[in-house]
């Protein structure tokens, strides 16, 4: 801006000589400054109030805008903002179908020391041995006093532990918050909960994860904490499996078995009500040491599912299911028997011949080996594949249990003739306990393909058809008469109908060809009651032997399996809430 | 008329203030109310699955058989079976009396 002088001398000099006064001039000149200078500030004034009035719309807006989100919000949400609890434990409860607790979780300690801030260390591992025999003090007493600097002692203490820990008084002995598995029932149902271990200790918290069993299948869902930690519930019934197991174990003692397990599965739902597998073990305190050479023999080893075995006569069921639905036979057409024949160029024999003509319902009652393999060879190779197929028999069960895991029956590499014979009736074919149980379920059940599972269902759809409604039935009086008359007499329960199969499949040598006669499994599946089935109970023993029987030391199922099942119908049919079929005369209809 | 507006103003302003205050103070008191309720109610929750193990161990099936075996002479308690159900006939209904009115 140029600045114009006050008093201009051109203009002075004009003025002057013009005989005016030359103040007037400066006084204009000032004048006309301070208009200047009043737009100038003015101007400048409005700029600035228009830039606060801005500001506080701007304000206005945002107060507003805050007041009307916190107006629309929740409440909760504030509420929920403080603090997230950290008490509730770590890993969900497994319920069975009863809503009984068969695994819950504990706040716990575990027990480290610190060795450099230890007073006393002889001391304090004197006293500890006192606590915890099985600990080892030499080994306690060379770490105390070396170099290092953390360890632990002791993965779980009992609260009286603790306090006897408490009452050294050693500053080097500290406590980690753990979060123990308990299994109140002990070992009820312990090789279907499995086991849990910790991984990646650290002394403020350590991750809890399944060693085996639902623990592990399911491990993802029970460790999920959203949900509050939702308990995982069971097919299994507590009571039940406690009462086979208990029957089991007893009989299994009595049998000087090596070992023995038992099913009991829903036809129609295929949930597993009871799993037994003996010998078992305790899943509170899983650390077994098993010396034995047999993997088989291991408390550790589940042999309802783990186990294959050559099922023996159980399999005829399936050779003469396919020739009833193919309506090659009727349960009462004749079929010429022999003590010794050769049939599709294999030698069959069998023990207890009896008569020259049985009909299709006695080959079962009396367990003929040449009448179920001269069914075979009239059904042929493919049709006997299919229907082991359609059963479920060449794959693995789809059951939720870790161990279940790729068991695949062992079928033969080359199904040649000899093969259809002998698998017929019971050798060739190696399968688990579970799947004989659930072949037996989808057969009785009215021939709808059952699925085991380990999860109680609510509502379940019929699977597909595998034999014909008509087929079912008719086995179902075929396996009532092998109990009536047949190999099964001593599985008769008063008041329930038991139908069922027995089995006696010699076992393999050890290191060598051949079956050896002395050592079996026997086996029975039996399903009840009879006029609308329910549940499949499988019995079987591995290498049992009864005093009481017929010979000196009596093997077959129907002296060892056979009254076991029926002492275990008899004691869970209640239990169940079957009524005695007296009172329940009429045919249900299957399905729900 | 101008002074009386300010005082109105500067005293609704200070009122307003008091009681956003209030309400701030109560929320704050609610929100440590509630968080004393959740931890009460984690406490309570930790306590009940403890009882609930516990109530777990005491029925363990191993447990109940041998109390039914200890108490056998004063419970006379057996494993229910067949000879616990009974047809409705067997029932003995009471006869129409023929008792005169």
């Amino acid at each position: 801006m140029i600045r114009v002088p006050l008093r201009p001398l051109a203009h002075i000099l004009a003025v002057r000589s013009s005989g005016g006064n030359p103040d007037d001039i400066e006084k204009q000149n000032v004048n006309q400054r301070y208009i200047t200078y009043t737009d100038l500030t003015q101007k400048r004034a409005e700029r600035r109030l228009f830039f606060v009035g801005i500001m506080f719309l701007i304000s206005f807006v945002l107060v507003c805008a805050r007041m009307t989100v916190l107006a629309s919000s929740e409440v909760s949400s504030v509420l929920t903002e403080v603090s997230p609890s950290n008490l509730i434990s770590q890993r969900s409860n497994i319920l069975d179908r009863n809503g009984n607790i068969l695994a819950t979780n504990l706040p716990t300690f575990a027990l480290y020391a610190r060795p450099q801030v230890m007073i006393r260390p002889q001391l304090a591992v004197k006293k500890l041995i006192k606590i915890f025999p099985d600990l080892n003090a030499k080994k306690m007493l060379t770490d105390f006093t070396g170099q290092k600097t953390f360890l632990w002692v002791k993965d779980k203490l009992s609260p009286e532990q603790r306090q006897a820990v408490h009452e050294i008084g050693e500053p080097g002995l500290m406590y980690g918050p753990r979060e123990m598995r308990l299994y109140p029932n002990g070992r009820f149902a312990s090789h279907v909960l499995g086991g849990t271990r910790f991984n990646n200790q650290s002394a403020t918290n350590a991750d809890m994860v399944g060693s085996a069993g639902v623990e592990a299948t399911f491990n993802n869902y029970l460790s999920d904490r959203a949900d509050e930690g939702k308990a995982l519930q069971l097919s299994l019934d507590l009571s039940v499996q406690a009462a086979v197991e208990n029957i089991l174990g007893g009989s299994m003692n009595i049998m000087r078995a090596k070992g023995a397990t038992s099913i009991v599965l829903d036809v129609i739902t295929g949930e597993i009500i009871t799993m037994v597998s003996l010998p078992d073990f305790d899943p509170n305190n899983r650390q077994i040491e098993f010396a034995g050479d047999d993997a088989n023999n291991n408390p550790l080893f589940n042999r309802a599912v783990q186990g294959v075995y050559e099922l023996g006569s159980t399999y005829k069921v399936f050779t003469v299911a396919k020739a009833l639905d193919l309506g090659l036979v009727d349960p009462e057409t004749e079929i010429d028997v022999f003590r010794k024949t050769n049939i599709l160029g294999t030698a069959v024999r069998d023990d207890h011949y009896k008569v020259p003509k049985l009909s299709v319902t006695d080959i079962l009652t009396e367990s003929s080996n040449v009448g179920t393999a001269t069914l075979a060879a009239k059904i042929g190779k493919n049709n006997q594949i299919s229907m082991l197929k359609d059963l479920g028999l060449f794959h693995p069960t789809e059951v939720e249990l870790i161990e279940a895991n790729g068991i695949t029956p062992l079928k033969p590499k080359k199904w040649i003739d000899s093969s259809t014979v002998t698998i017929s009736y019971g050798y060739g074919l190696s399968m688990s306990p579970l799947h004989l149980a659930v072949a037996y379920a989808t057969l009785i059940n009215g021939g709808y393909k059952v699925i085991p599972t380990i999860l109680k269902q609510d509502n379940k759809d019929l699977g597909r058809r595998v034999i014909s409604a008509e087929t079912s039935n008719q086995l179902r009086k075929i396996l009532r008469s092998v109990v009536q008359r047949g190999t099964a007499t001593l599985g008769n329960v008063e008041g329930y109908e038991v139908g069922g199969k027995t089995g006696t499949a010699n076992k393999q040598k050890v290191g060598a060809r051949g079956y050896d006669n002395d050592r079996v499994v026997s086996t029975f599946v039996s399903f009840f009651p009879v006029k609308s089935p329910r549940y499949v109970l499988l019995v079987s023993f591995d290498e049992p032997s009864y005093r009481g029987g017929k010979e000196k030391n009596e093997r077959s199922a129907g002296w060892t399996a056979v009254p076991v099942a029926a002492e275990i119908i008899k004691r869970i049919a209640p239990l169940l809430n079957l009524r005695p079929s007296s009172e329940t005369d009429q045919v249900v209809q299957l399905g729900r | 008329m101008r002074l009386i507006f300010y005082s109105f103003s500067l005293i609704l302003v200070m009122s307003l203030a008091y009681l956003a205050n209030l309400e701030s103070v109560k929320t704050k008191a609610t929100m440590y109310s509630a968080k004393l309720l959740r931890t009460e109610v984690d406490e309570l929750k930790e306590e009940l699955k403890f009882l609930n193990a516990e109530w777990a161990l005491l029925n363990r099936p191993d447990r109940l058989t041998d109390l039914v075996k200890w108490h056998y002479r004063e419970l006379k308690l057996i494993p229910i079976s067949i000879k616990n159900f009974k047809s409705i006939k067997s029932v003995e209904l009471s006869k129409p009396s023929n008792r005169k009115e």
